[in-house]
């Protein structure tokens, strides 16, 4: 699989070689376009030329869920300016059921495009040229009423349509074809939309929390009345991420109540406006909202209060504006406040519904989470519901310091971080593939949800002075509403500027959207194992991990789209034959599989049959890709890069023992590491081991891999860096890694952790993204085992995962 | 050092200003005809001039760019406004400020602002007028209220006396020009109403100023005319019938000696979240009495008369500058007549050694603490320091 995008140095600035279309004879000239398909997730600028390479042949090929959207775009590269164009949409047809996909449940817009006049300073390594970049969904009736649907000489110009697939659409393969408009000449897109028995649900089960400022609204639409602030709401709910809080006027108890009966099956969670007295929460205005939701809770039988998650601005991001001793105090107050309120709902003198008693609902407001944007931190003991930045949970170390501390964690995103970690910035141009596979990877980590500072930031916010200000400005023509970043904080472009009552979306909501059904496709691969006594874990993490390293994205277009496909066939294999792929693990030459499928079923392996029962299989060396089939079934995939050990302790590799592992670098004065070569058998392997020895006073054990030749290993195609260890105490011992540089620099790669009594192998995650054009050569790695003293470790062998090209 | 007889002349409208350079007629970029000594500082011909310098507060509800000639006096467009506020918000009515160009921002020469408001309801509709001053930090001049006559034109122009204005306010850095709306919270009666053609119009010389005269060891009586001037009300919650009211009182009932400030305090209804009113006694006016000329045993001392039958609370808030050496004080106020007093030593020990009196104090504030049940109305009279005369 291969990285490709367009060719920056052969930039067209169309408006620079935009000629007249008017021929010499007055008459209009037809328009002429190069027309083909991209991925959805690829961002094609409408002034930069494309490579050929990644031109697909004209179509709008889809792949969805029952009651998934997805979308798809095709790109019009003008030869000569095109003065109208527009394209529609037809019925598909289902060849094997003859069943009809409607017209109706597409959308097409016209790509609308945004200037970025200067990069975001906080966007990373694969940060993108400036220029117009594609962001604005402008519906194709709307550009042709307000004249936009034209290009000019040597400009892209994409058309996405949307693909809305009905709940109840019948499982199959549904083609068709568009019709595109070029200056009246017609030519026909074919479609193909392949519809898989699983099914999205309306109601996302990710949560989220997006901020929508009711008072920037009035600056874009004109309007920031209570009508103009639900208009959005229902637009981020369709987009499944949800409102902060629901549409009504702070105060108004009754009011809000009937909103969230209204929003209640519609939404993933809500929050109770915030309202403080002092440092705290105020609990006599938090009860007053809950007692008259309590009311209809127990008139309708329905539970209203188990979705909700309060957020409280007042004690945002406390570990970096100093508000720790004031999260902590209003944190430990809330968690009080909220069990006396329960109390007096349980007290209560009305009688409890058949559906839903008093009892459900206080055990709810027990449970309602105060979610505080920080990560896990010791200064913040009284916290129990964490809001942490893309960047965290990177190492496997601090995911598991989440999973074991007992409380939830969402993500919180807010302008930082960069590429290649997720980002909601115009200027990433991978960020449509990264903010989708964040869907992916909030699955297997354990994430419950997400924040997003912001929606609607219409006017620019200018630091100067030692102030903020407000700088009223078109988001049409700012794409840096916040200082140095691009996009962030405007999800929502206003409809008024075509006379349409609500909000343009634009492609990253569309992302986030898409991000939100991929957690649940991830889900429902998960729960299809569960219900055949299974567990997806395995396979799902080996997918993962051809598109992310901890959480760090290095999946392309492509490879969103296999891992998405193999999704799908992991499904149909495991509802339809009880097939299922158990344990993945990695070995020296590849990795083990283990097929678990029932008695009597023809199941093959890359073409090989199967014996019956539960079977291990072993992926040759050098081979990433494997097929498992039986019948009309079959999932396939190909694991990205190539894996090669480079060190093993009896094998003559890239190193020998006495080249990779230098004994002098322990950086404890106190220490000494001895290092000595060691039979297997010792600790119930074969072959050889190293087996790395502390002595001496002191906790800290470290030691260094490096060399000449290791330098060499270690370059930018590096996808991935793995170890093996065998830790022989009792306890899992933390291992952070450090990476340093042929000029002495040291920078942090990740920290890792060593199972007790147990061989791990352990995983350096995305090489690709360091600061290659910085550091140049990577000399040598530090191991330091943290906060443990240790006697011995022993080392088994290395390998490397390179990227194929 | 004391000083006995103080007369202070108002400093700031003393300084010496730039020169508006209005030289001759114009005509501005929409085709309106521009006097000799008038700027136009919004028209509203573009949706963007409708945005662009301009913030729409409290919850605004709608603006249109109209194009409609029929509600348009200049040019081809004017702003239609459908103002809304929010019911139970705790923020004061929308208003619209049009933020004032570098150029545009000093108004000591300022006559009158001028606008074209038409009233497209068939109800008389309120309009209010005030500015915005300072930079980072701003204060609100007094509202002014404009009723505009139902489904007709009216031509605002409001005079302004800058000289008393600027006893208050820094009027060389005045950041917008603003106008409040009726709250509107039946979004389906829509009151729309038009705004075109908003000018200032300029004298040639800067007005004379005013002068701050003082009694001997007074603060504040509340008699002379410029009095009426050195204060400001404060209030955030403003929700139906639910307003905070100063006036000058000249019921001798209710004063010690002539006039007193009468504070109509509105009880806090259910639900609502208290706008902790308050009475805010101008920086120039502090400045003029010049504390640090009194010893520290004499006694900063005020009358307040509560003429409800229930104990209020009120904190006393002496300022270095805004939210820097703030020190607040507490008082009860029972039935009738209470004096309150407390030397300028009192005053000084509460910050860590910062001498407040001698360095810099700034404002003065009064604030009420929240009332239940029915409204309460206090006067306020006779501010002054009580000078012991046995000090060496």
């Amino acid at each position: 699989m291969k990285k490709s995008w367009i060719k920056i140095p052969s930039l067209l600035l169309g408006g620079a070689l935009c000629l007249s279309y008017v021929g010499c004879n007055g008459v209009a000239e037809k328009g002429e376009a190069d027309v083909y398909s991209v991925y959805i997730t690829d961002k094609v600028l409408q002034d930069i030329a494309v490579e050929e390479d990644v031109k697909q042949p004209a179509s709008f090929s889809y792949m969805a869920a029952k009651g998934e959207s997805e979308a798809a775009q095709i790109v019009l590269t003008a030869k000569k300016a095109v003065s109208a164009y527009t394209l529609t949409a037809a019925d598909l047809t289902c060849a094997e059921t003859g069943e009809t996909f409607a017209k109706e449940n597409f959308e097409v817009f016209h790509q609308k495009y945004i200037e970025v006049k200067s990069n975001s300073s906080t966007a990373g390594g694969e940060d993108g040229p400036l220029g117009w970049y594609p962001d604005i969904l402008l519906p194709m009736e709307t550009a042709k009423a307000y004249g936009e649907n034209k290009i000019k000489k040597g400009q892209n110009q994409s058309i996405v349509v949307q693909a809305h697939v009905p709940s109840t659409q019948e499982v199959g393969t549904y083609t068709g074809t568009f019709s595109l408009y070029i200056d009246g000449v017609k030519t026909d897109v074919p479609v193909s939309l392949r519809v898989y028995p699983t099914t999205i649900s309306e109601v996302p089960t990710f949560d989220s929390l997006f901020l929508i400022a009711r008072e920037e609204l009035i600056y874009g639409e004109g309007d920031n009345s209570l009508e103009m602030y639900t208009t959005y709401c229902d637009k981020l709910i369709e987009y499944k991420c949800m409102p902060y809080l629901l549409p009504a006027s702070t105060g108004d108890y009754q009011g809000y109540a009937q909103q969230v009966k209204k929003y209640y099956h519609k939404v993933s969670g809500y929050s109770i406006p915030w309202a403080y007295s002092g440092d705290y929460v105020d609990k006599e205005k938090l009860t007053k909202y809950l007692m008259e939701i309590v009311k209809l809770a127990l008139e309708d039988g329905v539970n209203y209060l188990s979705k909700v998650r309060n957020y409280y601005p007042l004690i945002d991001e406390p570990l970096s504006q100093g508000k720790v001793a004031l999260a902590n105090k209003l944190s430990k107050q809330y968690t009080i406040d909220v069990g006396m309120i329960a109390d007096e709902i349980r007290a209560l003198d009305i009688p409890d519904h058949a559906t839903c008693s008093k009892e459900d609902i206080a055990k709810s407001v027990e449970q309602m989470k105060n979610l505080v944007t920080a990560h896990i931190d010791p200064q913040l003991p009284e916290v129990q519901h964490f809001c942490a930045g893309w960047t965290h949970l990177d190492s496997e170390a601090e995911r598991q310091t989440y999973l074991e501390s007992d409380v939830d964690y969402w993500w919180y995103g807010c302008n930082s971080p960069t590429n290649p970690y997720p980002t909601f910035h115009t200027d990433d141009m991978n960020n449509l593939v990264s903010t989708r596979v964040m869907g992916y990877m909030s699955e297997l980590y354990g994430v419950q949800g997400e924040l997003f500072w912001e929606t609607v930031l219409y006017r620019e916010t200018s630091f100067a002075g030692g102030y903020f200000h407000k700088i009223n400005t078109d988001v049409y023509e700012q794409a840096m509403q916040y200082p140095g970043t691009n996009g962030d904080g405007v999800l929502f472009y206003p409809g008024a500027r075509y006379g349409l009552d609500g909000p343009l979306v634009s492609n990253r909501l569309l992302a986030i959207r898409d991000a939100h059904d991929d957690f649940d496709l991830v889900r429902n691969v998960r729960i299809a194992y569960e219900q055949g006594g299974k567990d997806a874990s395995a396979v799902l993490a080996w997918v993962g991990q051809s598109m992310y390293n901890g959480t760090k994205v290095h999946a392309t277009s492509e490879d969103l789209l296999s891992a998405r496909k193999a999704l799908f066939e992991l499904l149909s294999l495991a509802q339809e034959k009880q097939v299922y792929i158990t344990d993945i693990t990695p070995t020296a030459q590849g990795y083990d599989f283990v097929v678990s499928y029932p008695d009597g079923e023809n199941v093959t392996y890359n073409g090989k049959a199967l014996t019956n029962g539960a079977c291990q299989l072993v992926l040759q060396a050098n081979t990433n890709a494997v097929k498992i089939a039986c019948g009309e079934y079959a999932f396939s995939y190909a694991v990205e890069g190539k894996k090669e050990v480079i060190y093993t302790v009896d094998g003559q590799q890239a190193f020998t023992a006495g080249q990779a592992l230098d004994a002098d670098v322990a950086t404890s004065p106190n220490k000494t590491l001895t290092v000595e070569t060691v039979e297997g058998t010792e600790i119930g392997l074969t072959g050889k081991a190293i087996k790395l020895s502390f002595s001496g006073e002191g906790q800290e054990c470290v030691w260094n891999f490096g060399s000449e030749s290791f330098a060499t290993v270690m370059h930018k195609r590096i996808r991935d860096l793995s170890f093996t260890f065998y830790n022989p105490t009792d306890k899992r011992l933390t291992l952070a890694i450090r990476a340093n540089n042929a000029q002495g620099i040291s920078f942090p790669v990740t920290e890792v952790l060593l199972q007790p009594n147990a061989v791990t192998e352990v995983h350096l995650g995305d090489l690709t993204s360091i600061k290659w054009d910085l550091h140049r050569r990577i000399a040598s790695l530090d191991f330091a085992v943290k906060g443990e003293t240790v006697d011995c470790l022993y080392f088994i062998s290395a390998s490397k995962t390179e990227v194929v090209k | 050092m004391r000083v006995r007889n103080i007369v202070c002349a108002f400093l700031s409208a003393l300084l010496i200003l730039p020169c508006f350079a209005a030289c001759g007629g114009t005509t501005s970029s929409s085709g309106t005809d521009v006097a000799e000594n008038e700027k136009l500082i919004a028209d509203f011909e573009t949706f963007r001039s409708c945005t662009e310098n301009v913030v729409y507060a409290n919850h605004f509800g709608r603006f249109e760019h109209n194009t409609d000639k029929t509600y348009v006096t200049s040019g081809n467009a004017s702003i239609k406004i459908n103002a809304m506020g929010d019911r139970y918000m705790s923020s004061a009515q929308p208003n619209m400020q049009i933020r004032l160009q570098d150029d545009e921002r000093d108004l000591t020469k300022l006559k009158r602002v001028t606008a074209d408001f038409y009233n497209a309801t068939d109800e008389d509709y309120e309009i209010g007028i005030f500015f915005k001053i300072g930079t980072s930090v701003q204060s609100d001049t007094p509202v002014t209220k404009i009723l505009l006559e139902k489904n007709k034109w009216t031509k605002v122009s409001k005079q302004m006396d800058i000289a008393v204005m600027s006893l208050c306010n820094d009027m060389t850095n005045v950041n917008s020009v603003c106008f409040t709306f009726e709250t509107c919270y039946d979004t389906a009666q829509k009151k729309d109403v038009y705004i075109d053609n908003v000018r200032f119009e300029y004298s040639d010389e800067t007005p004379q100023s005013v002068e701050m005269t003082l009694d001997e060891n007074e603060f504040c009586s509340f008699d002379k005319l410029y009095q009426k001037e050195v204060f400001t009300e404060n209030f955030y919650a403003v929700m139906p019938d639910y307003g905070f009211e100063l006036s000058l009182n000249n019921d001798l009932r209710y004063s010690k000696k002539g006039k007193s400030l009468k504070m109509y305090v509105p009880a806090c209804p259910d639900g609502a979240t208290w706008g902790w009113p308050n009475v805010q006694f101008a920086e120039n006016l502090v400045k003029a009495v010049n504390m640090s000329r009194f010893d520290g045993n004499d006694e900063f001392s005020f009358w307040i008369y509560n003429a409800s039958d229930k104990n209020v609370y009120l904190s006393l808030d002496f300022w270095r500058s805004y939210n820097k050496g703030k020190r607040a004080f507490t008082h009860m106020l029972y039935a009738g007549w209470n004096n309150i007093r407390m030397t300028l030593d009192k005053i000084n020990e509460e910050d860590g050694g910062l001498d407040l009196l001698t360095d810099g104090m700034t404002m003065l504030r009064i604030c009420v603490f929240p009332v239940s049940g029915d409204p309460v109305e206090l006067y306020l009279d006779s501010m002054e320091i009580i000078v012991h005369e046995n000090q060496a």
